[in-house]
């Protein structure tokens, strides 16, 4: 049944239930309608998804795709919006210690150009300079154009340095169309065994990762630069209170959504399909705008998980084909048709994996945060993405690895065949790697083929075939 | 018991009648604008060629690029593994399958079962694939069944350096226009060409016996350029290009 028609068997509490923005509006705003009812505002590309059947599910679609309502809503209302962009998680921990505030990632947009049918937003990039060399991240310039997305942000706070390059130059445009931008720099983590390090070397307090001392104090310093731009923008004092309030709900979120993640991905049928759990795993780092509202969403997804793992219930093919994946693909159907082929996700390194550990609670919140920087495998080297990679290949028992490179993202073309190697070398275990082309409202046919391609291999792999 | 085996790739649609010991009967057709019509035309043609209905076809397993919009199929499977399994009936002792295609190229190792143990595709460069050849063909006016006579003559060679089909042709007319004969461009396409399928080899290793398929193969000229390359003696199929649809009514087969 589609989920059109299961709306109006939706109990009237749970629809009541489902609310944002409950600090600005009375009683909240209203959310939970159908992805169907989204695609008709525009994303289209939803159509050809398949969605998980529970009410969890819909609602943290309808959650996912509020997020534009919610900051249309909070600038009309005179609260600040602010943009973070290619930090993955730092930022927003500071930001929402701002009362009356909101933060989105700009650059989160990558995915909208795959969600809608048409590709306005690469086109409106495309004119300002930023054409198809640059990844997906150039749909941010498209979005800071058309304000389709988003309301004009306060302030954009930009993450460079030891992230995507390509996203520095998005920046730079974004800048001279006139929004006011902080900048910021992350510090690259060298590999203990370098040469060039002679400095001390720590390690995480949660993700056990080593980093060179001086790397932390940099980034705490970069950090301090932000609350500072962010009490300008706003107008208002942050105080460390805010900020341990603040770390404690983003704790919460990650907490949730590492739970999460060990229900699902630990079991060998899991109970969750992939698309909803690239989802959820995605709100560790952007909250979807609205941190408080994150906890009841993820709360109804572990109910939801537990209850099927109670019932051996799974809308997933029985004794699926285990596939560890690493960095996340454009077109979202993929993940759907990985099932389809008779597999499931068992485990992801969405260059994310550092948003599920916990921030520190012994240090100052900006430590803490700087920290946590430390555990992004994108700002280390290949043979430590690596490494990550193989440790949740590992504990999730995947029998195969894919790799969906993101067409002209920077951080992508050289890590594929270093990454493939250490995987089969270590566990002995096949991983398909390509790139996703930019190919709206159908799937690419290269692409299949070498998903089922391997999918195949895979399944003669198995004892029993 | 037969099976059928329907290929249908970017250039070509190929059919294999199998009976489980033996191909009863093959068909080459044209895939041009319209593929999926014309590969059920092929495969109704292939089956009165051979005096049998359809409901005497167990199995029909579709494979290529167009195999998911074929609903005569019962059921699909990647070219991946149907080459593999074309390839090890044909050559049970093969470790690796080159392919070329149309549109595509393909490595793929196989274990000593002749099971599918790794593959790599290219599908991202023209300059590497059949497309290519067929518009060098045209380019210097030598059909694609002389391409190999034409350059069995001498070993003397040139260099295409462009990485891009399209580039690639305007360094062609820069060569012919400039005086390099007919025969040394060739083989320099043919050399650029193997040069482009075996950089696949990084990923997967290229251990004898290496069977070339796909339409490609039947270039004797590319034959000569990848051995030339590896320094091994390619093993090619009398009919290349149906392996993967015989692969495909194998795998029927199996499951009929």
């Amino acid at each position: 049944m589609e989920w059109e028609e299961r709306m109006p068997l939706v109990p009237e509490e749970y629809r009541a239930q489902c609310t944002f923005l409950r600090s600005l509006v009375p009683g909240g705003v209203r959310y939970l309608f159908s992805p169907y009812e989204y695609s008709c505002r525009g994303d289209v590309l939803l159509r050809r998804l398949k969605f998980d059947s529970s009410l969890a599910a819909l609602r943290l679609w309808a959650f996912l795709f509020s997020e534009k309502d919610r900051l249309f809503l909070a600038k009309e209302k005179g609260w600040k919006v602010f943009a973070a962009m290619k930090d993955l998680g730092p930022v927003p921990v500071l930001a929402y210690a701002v009362p009356e505030a909101l933060t989105f990632y700009a650059d989160e947009l990558w995915w909208a150009p795959c969600f809608a049918e048409e590709s306005h937003l690469l086109d409106e990039a495309a004119k300002l300079g930023a054409g198809e060399e640059l990844c997906f991240v150039r749909a941010a310039l498209g979005a800071m154009v058309t304000l389709d997305y988003f309301p004009p942000p306060d302030l954009c706070i930009a993450g460079v340095g030891a992230c995507c390059d390509d996203f520095s130059a998005v920046m730079q445009l974004i800048e001279s169309i006139g929004y006011k931008t902080h900048w910021w720099e992350m510090a690259a983590r060298f590999e203990q065994s370098s040469p060039l390090i002679t400095e001390r070397f720590l390690r995480t307090t949660f993700g056990n990762s080593p980093y060179q001392e001086s790397a932390r104090a940099f980034v705490s310093g970069q950090l301090r630069g932000v609350l500072k731009a962010l009490e300008e923008a706003s107008g208002k004092k942050i105080t460390d209170e805010m900020l341990d309030k603040s770390r404690t709900l983003f704790n919460n979120i990650r907490q949730r959504v590492a739970l999460l993640r060990d229900l699902v991905y630990g079991v060998k049928r899991p109970p969750l399909p992939g698309l909803e759990m690239m989802l959820a795993e995605f709100i560790a780092i952007h909250a979807c705008s609205e941190p408080d509202e994150c906890i009841p969403v993820l709360d109804d997804l572990i109910r939801t998980v537990q209850q099927r793992l109670s019932e051996g219930a799974s809308p997933l093919s029985p004794n699926p084909i285990r596939v560890f994946w690493a960095t996340p693909p454009t077109d979202a159907a993929l993940i759907t048709l990985l099932e389809d082929l008779g597999g499931c996700i068992a485990g992801t390194e969405y260059m994310i994996s550092h948003a599920f550990y916990q921030l520190a609670t012994d240090k100052p919140v900006v430590d803490a945060v700087a920290e946590n920087c430390m555990d992004d495998p994108m700002i280390g080297s290949t043979a430590f993405r690596a490494r990550r990679i193989i440790e949740g290949a590992k504990k999730y028992g995947a029998e195969g690895v894919i790799i969906s490179g993101i067409s002209g993202a920077s951080h992508c073309p050289f890590d594929e065949g270093a990454i493939a190697e250490a995987v089969q070398k270590e566990l002995n275990i096949p991983v398909l790697s390509f790139d996703v082309p930019y190919s709206p409202g159908r799937l690419n046919e290269q692409v299949v083929n070498r998903m089922q391609g391997f999918m195949e291999l895979l399944s003669r792999r198995r004892p029993s075939t | 018991m037969l099976t059928c085996g329907v290929d249908i790739g970017s250039r070509s649609i190929e059919i294999v009648l199998f009976d489980g010991a033996a191909v009863v009967e093959t068909t080459v057709a044209n895939s041009g604008s319209s593929p999926v019509e014309n590969a059920k035309k092929a495969f109704s043609d292939t089956l009165s060629s051979a005096g049998v209905r359809r409901e005497e076809v167990a199995k029909v397993v579709a494979t290529g690029y167009g195999r998911n919009y074929f609903k005569e199929a019962d059921t699909v499977s990647s070219e991946i593994l149907c080459h593999a399994k074309g390839v090890s009936y044909l050559f049970p002792t093969a470790c690796t399958v080159i392919d070329i295609g149309g549109q595509d190229s393909k490595m793929i190792s196989l274990d000593t079962n002749g099971r599918v143990s790794n593959f790599v595709m290219n599908d991202r460069c023209a300059a590497g694939t059949g497309k290519f050849i067929e518009m060098v063909s045209l380019m210097l006016d030598v059909p694609l069944d002389s391409m190999g006579v034409v350059t069995e003559v001498s070993n003397e060679v040139c260099e295409i350096s462009s990485m891009c089909a399209v580039f690639a042709e305007s360094e062609i007319i820069g060569l012919t226009q400039s005086g390099t004969a007919v025969d040394v461009v060739l083989r320099g396409v043919f050399r650029s060409v193997a040069k482009r399928t075996l950089a696949m080899s990084g990923k997967v290793g290229l251990t004898a016996d290496v069977v070339f398929t796909g339409g490609v193969a039947r270039n004797a000229g590319v034959v000569r350029a990848i051995e030339h390359e590896t320094g091994l003696k390619l093993l090619v199929p009398p009919e290349p290009q149906i392996t993967g649809a015989l692969g495909a009514a194998i795998i029927a087969a199996s499951k009929a």
